[in-house]
């Protein structure tokens, strides 16, 4: 009996994780995943056990993410986090047919021209992904550290959405992906580690 | 690197024509209209931005839900002339699953109000808009309204977007329970249909429709909320189509439970127990041994004196109990969270009470009774036989006795600390009243000393031995101020210790005054000096070991963190929760014979226990509301929850490794 309640509570649970966005806790393991890469490739985050890894919600159509890659603010963040041997994983969990989904060949030229630094472009087209994480922005960020637990949800600064993004210079912005590294680097516990994310909705 | 800082996408339409104050911006059209009545020098006047949007299009409200973002505009007005901030109408739900926004569809009027001044020779203006009009997908737009105020066309529809601004505060209760916000308001008619909107800046999720019971016109909104620092909440409530405004402090509900429910006469029995075995805890043992000893050595004396020293010690007990309880009741009125034990959490204490250790460790083993060295020291003249000996014992056996908690005590104290003051005082003196049980009892049976052991040489070996487990608890207090400051501020207590045993040594054996005085100014300097320059740091670096140690997954725990509780139990996994602090020297032997034990281990790990651990070292007004939730008011507590348990269990103060196994298992 106590098995079948269990299977009942997991399944139930299963079926929640598809409908609704959940809301991963900080100090808590992250969820697991496993998607293809631009590639084609199966990547999923246990193959970075040992590393810190970074997601980044993207969809190249979001006019957040664009300002964002357009002044290179975001490129500058990964190569802070690669040189630091980081891991930046961008997932794409935008629909098919709704904005920001992309094929292979998009997301391969789209790295070219846009001289990214992400170890990998994931597709989530689904959306099973963005829901376990409750990825509600394009960009949204999180932050695993080595042994798979959740240590940064959040915006990727300060600045906050709406109208007045556009008009705010992205350098004067306080850059939380960039001190959550640089208090990991330095082995302090990171300020915020909660933020509120902002942007477009992510397109499920 | 350096980039030009042009916004590519940012659609800036500029329109010369200066006359025509409706302007395209793509998706939507914009003007500016006010109400009808006249522009009247010296008088103010409702505008509004109107927005049309094209169909099926929207905008933001201040707070936009789960992305995007609000309008902002901004004015260039003639001079005199001065307009209100965006007077925000109740938003709608705009869902687009599974994430939710909140702003306005096809349409919506943002009103100002405008002051007109007496007197004005230009009436032109501009408005900046920036927006945010969106489908499925955003575009960020922008324009200038450029135009004359007077000429501003009269609309009616300014009317019905007035309408729509909230006003009304209703009364409303909000607390927390299981990470939900319950928001309960008073409302006298039917409710079709309720939702509220919160401010931005919450950490509330936006969900797609609020919970509700509609009973006896009592409305409780579930939502849940992830930010478990938050005081207050604001936002708009809206019943019915009709926004109303909510700005409430949130109550933070206790846990009730009757498992742990006591009365005030429980509290004051177990407050009198309590204060009974306190004798016996580890860090008041060795002070009461000397008053013990004190009084074997008035075996021949006359029963007055007898009964005076026990009173004068009594007396001394009960003060110091009541002056903590006075303290309390006033932090707690003036707002702070606090509880047994609080005192330990500012260095400044821990580091006197490793010098008030050293000090009697020293008097111990150089001298016959403390009385004598304090008069001496002090060059107090004391014809009284050092009845205020007896005074101070009492005074110093409570104040090192604040590390310890008997069993008994966490329960009472609990409840004190809950209380109004006039249940807390009683509890506390009840609590006195047991710890000088003993000597009261000697005071009305004097004869009683003649039962205990007959004074001797052994008793001068035995007091000199007891300057030993003062030396341990000194050493034990610098570390909890090692952990609580840094390394050079432990250096300066490390030199307060020297010092000290300097000017002991010159007080008790030189003959000279000035030489004496001259040390101990000295002295005073070699410390205050320092510690004035580190004080800042030390303060910094205390703030950051605050800061939990949840990023480090490879310890055997888990970071306590509020709410940990109920994400277990829907995860139905068992855990213990460890509640302590380093200078609580009860859960320090605890770790020692309980937690530290292989058998303990393995068994949590067998049976898949969470371990967590609760670390009260420093001020954390997080962990004092959860001790207070179990109504605890200090360390150490142990929380036990396994599935199947109503409630979690709560497990003896004083535990070992048989006590603990027996009891989760």
């Amino acid at each position: 009996m106590k098995k079948l309640i269990a299977i009942f509570l997991l399944t139930s649970f299963h079926v929640n994780s598809e409908m609704v966005l959940n809301d991963p806790v900080i100090g808590k393991k992250a969820p697991e995943f496993s998607l293809n890469n631009e590639f084609d490739k199966k990547i999923s985050l246990l193959d970075f056990a040992g590393k810190y890894v970074i997601l980044e919600w993207t969809n190249h159509e979001c006019p957040y993410v664009k300002r964002h890659y357009d002044e290179k603010n975001m490129q500058t963040t990964q190569k802070f986090a690669k040189e630091r041997d980081f891991i930046w994983l961008s997932i794409i969990s935008s629909a098919p047919g709704k904005q920001g989904f992309i094929d292979t060949s998009t997301a391969n030229a789209l790295m070219k021209q846009r001289n990214s630094h992400e170890d990998h472009m994931l597709f989530d087209e689904k959306g099973v992904v963005g829901r376990l994480y409750g990825a509600k922005t394009t960009p949204h960020m999180f932050i695993i550290d080595p042994e798979g637990y959740l240590i940064y949800k959040g915006g990727i600064d300060d600045i906050g959405g709406g109208a007045k993004f556009f008009r705010t210079n992205l350098k004067l912005a306080n850059n939380y992906i960039n001190s959550a590294i640089e208090s990991i680097v330095n082995k302090q516990n990171i300020v915020s580690d909660v933020t509120i994310p902002y942007g477009c909705s992510v397109k499920y | 690197m350096r980039l030009p800082n042009h916004l590519t996408f940012l659609f800036v339409i500029f329109l010369g024509c200066l006359q025509s104050s409706e302007i395209d911006i793509g998706h939507a059209k914009l003007s500016l209209i006010k109400d009808h009545s006249s522009f009247i020098p010296g008088t103010s006047i409702n505008v509004g931005l109107k927005i049309e949007m094209d169909e099926g299009w929207h905008t933001y409200w201040k707070n936009p839900g789960d992305s995007g973002g609000p309008i902002e505009i901004s004015w260039d007005l003639p001079d005199g002339f001065s307009a209100s901030d965006i007077q925000w109408p109740t938003p709608e739900r705009i869902p687009y699953p599974p994430l939710m926004t909140y702003g306005y569809e096809d349409f919506v009027i943002f009103p100002f109000v405008l002051s007109i001044p007496d007197n004005y020779e230009d009436d032109s203006f501009s408005l900046n808009v920036d927006l945010l009009v969106c489908a499925d997908v955003c575009i960020p737009e922008s324009g200038i309204i450029i135009d004359n105020l007077e000429n501003t066309q009269s609309d009616d529809d300014i009317y019905l977007w007035l309408q729509k601004i909230p006003k009304e505060v209703i009364d409303s209760y909000a607390y927390l329970e299981n990470q939900s916000l319950f928001l309960d308001v008073t409302f006298d008619q039917i409710i079709k249909d309720i939702y509220f909107f919160p401010d931005k800046g919450s950490f509330l999720n936006f969900p797609d429709k609020n919970e509700f019971n509609n009973d006896l016109n009592k409305i409780t909104i579930q939502t849940f909320l992830n930010d478990p620092l938050k005081q207050n909440i604001q936002g708009v409530l809206k019943i019915n189509n009709i926004g109303y405004l909510v700005d409430t402090t949130i109550e933070t509900e206790i846990i009730s439970s009757s498992s742990l429910e006591i009365t005030f006469l429980i509290a004051l029995i177990f407050a009198f127990i309590g204060g009974l075995i306190l004798n016996l805890m580890p860090c008041v043992f060795p002070v009461i041994s000397l008053k013990v000893l004190s009084f074997v050595s008035m075996g021949g004396d006359s029963h007055d004196k007898i009964r005076k020293h026990a009173y004068a010690f009594s007396a001394g007990v009960l003060f110091t109990f009541l002056t903590f309880a006075v303290s309390i009741i006033l932090l707690k009125q003036a707002g702070y969270l606090i509880g047994w034990g609080y005192q330990l959490q500012s260095p400044a204490v821990v580091g006197f009470l490793s010098l008030l250790m050293v000090f009697l460790a020293l008097v111990l083993i150089t001298e016959n009774s403390i009385g004598d060295s304090l008069t001496k020291l002090g060059n107090i003249q004391n014809n009284n036989d050092s009845y205020l000996s007896s005074l101070f014992t009492g005074i110093l056996a409570v104040v090192v006795a604040s590390p310890c908690t008997a069993p008994f005590m966490g329960a009472a104290l609990g409840y004190a600390f809950l209380q109004p003051a006039n249940e807390t005082i009683p509890v506390f003196i009840s609590l006195s009243a047991g710890f000088s049980f003993p000597y009261v009892l000697l005071a009305i049976f004097p004869d009683l000393i003649a039962k205990l052991p007959k004074p001797g040489k052994w008793m001068k070996s035995l007091k000199e031995f007891f300057a030993f487990p003062m030396l341990a608890t000194a050493i034990w207090l610098l570390w909890v101020f090692a952990l609580q400051t840094s390394v050079n501020t432990t250096l300066i207590l490390l030199i307060g210790w020297l010092l000290l045993g300097l000017n002991f040594w010159s007080f008790l054996n030189l003959q000279n005054k000035l030489i004496k005085i001259f040390i101990f100014i000295i002295s005073i300097m070699g410390v205050t000096l320092p510690s004035l320059s580190i004080s800042d740091n030390a303060v910094n670096e205390i703030n950051q070991s605050l800061i939990p140690e949840s990023n480090q997954p490879n310890q055997n725990y888990t970071s306590w963190y509020p709410g940990i509780e109920n994400d277990l139990q829907e995860k139905n996994t068992a855990y213990f929760i460890n509640f302590t602090a380093a200078w609580c020297i009860t859960c320090q032997t605890n770790e020692l014979t309980a937690f530290s034990k292989k058998t303990f281990k393995n068994y949590i790990v067998e049976n898949n226990i969470t371990y967590i651990k609760a670390d009260w070292t420093n001020r954390n007004d997080q962990i004092s509301e959860a001790l207070l939730s179990y109504k605890r008011s200090g360390v150490p507590l142990y929380v036990y929850w396994k599935p199947g348990l109503e409630e979690p269990q709560i497990l003896p103060e004083i535990l070992n490794d048989t006590i603990l196994l027996g009891a989760i298992k």
